[in-house]
């Protein structure tokens, strides 16, 4: 249920940021101060897995700061129908 | 977010159905003070009708509602970076600066900042990360300046090397003249070389001329 609530609120969070890609740090900061469990790394870092394998977020590559997360066209549509439920 | 949506309503017997306003800015209040959930428990708002009616809420709703306002509270805070960094954006765009750098820079900035309260501290405000990104761009633009100077080094030699194939040529002419000229002197000199009909002619005019005759009578 929790992983739920996690992956609805990433997605929301990607759709208030208009499109810009976020850090796996900041997702992760994101989460962390979102929610009161205390996740592990590897907990979260699990969880972007998922999403990615879902077709919700894609990964892509920055010379200048690593590897950052942005909405699928799926995740987009998600996220939107997340916001009008 | 507890009711699901805006357009959606909370149960008739719900706790926050039944709570004026001033009851729910205290439980708001209450659940943003430090302390476990049961210490804030016990200062929430009683549940007003209904038969629970004076009970006080119980621990798995206040912790929905805390999650809720938690949640709340995290959206408007990207809310307020995307605005924020909007702006930054904008004015670094008028500066002419780099977009991919300058958001670059916003991120590791916000990122940082976010890290920072998480750990509930106030250190140097990302300035290790942005001065690390500016350090990049001074970089980017020292190698461009290398590039021109060695661009215009290469053209002043250029200029260099033609210069020098003038003068060569201007030598070499000068040598040509001064053969050329060299030669008809030492013909000139020769005095065995044969006399030529301007020579000749140059004599009796030279002689009529010692003669007092007028030029060209013989």
């Amino acid at each position: 249920m929790i992983d739920q609530d996690i992956k609805k609120f990433v997605l929301r969070t990607l759709l208030l940021k208009g499109g810009q890609p976020m850090s796996a740090r900041e997702i992760k900061l994101r989460i962390r101060g979102a929610f009161d469990a205390a996740f592990t790394d590897g907990e979260l870092d699990t969880v972007i897995q998922a999403m990615e394998d879902a077709n919700y977020l894609a990964g892509t590559n920055s010379d200048l700061d690593g590897t950052l997360w942005a909405l699928t066209a799926k995740g987009t549509i998600q996220g939107q129908q997340l916001i009008k439920k | 977010m507890l009711t699901g949506g805006p357009d959606k309503k909370l149960r008739a017997d719900h706790y926050l159905e039944n709570l004026s306003a001033e009851q729910l800015e205290e439980l708001r209040w209450v659940l943003s003070a430090p302390g476990t959930l049961q210490e804030q428990r016990l200062l929430c708002p009683k549940r007003q009708g209904g038969p629970r009616d004076g009970e006080l809420p119980v621990l798995s709703l206040l912790s929905e509602i805390s999650q809720a306002m938690r949640q709340a509270a995290a959206f408007n805070e990207v809310r307020f970076q995307q605005a924020t960094e909007a702006a930054a954006s904008q004015r670094c765009k008028e500066l002419g600066l780099d977009p991919t750098l300058t958001n670059a820079v916003l991120r590791v900035i916000g990122e940082e900042a976010l890290a920072q309260k998480a750990e509930k501290k106030l250190g140097s405000f990302a300035l290790g990360a942005a001065s690390i990104l500016l350090n990049a761009e001074s970089t980017r633009t020292k190698g461009k300046q290398e590039e021109e100077k060695l661009t215009l080094k290469k053209q002043a030699e250029k200029r260099m090397q033609e210069k020098l194939q003038f003068e060569r040529d201007k030598v070499r002419v000068a040598e040509a003249k001064l053969k050329a000229t060299q030669e008809q002197v030492a013909k000139l000199r020769d005095v065995k070389a044969p006399m030529t009909d301007a020579d000749r002619r140059a004599i009796v005019d030279k002689i009529d001329e010692i003669m007092g005759l007028p030029k060209g009578q013989y």
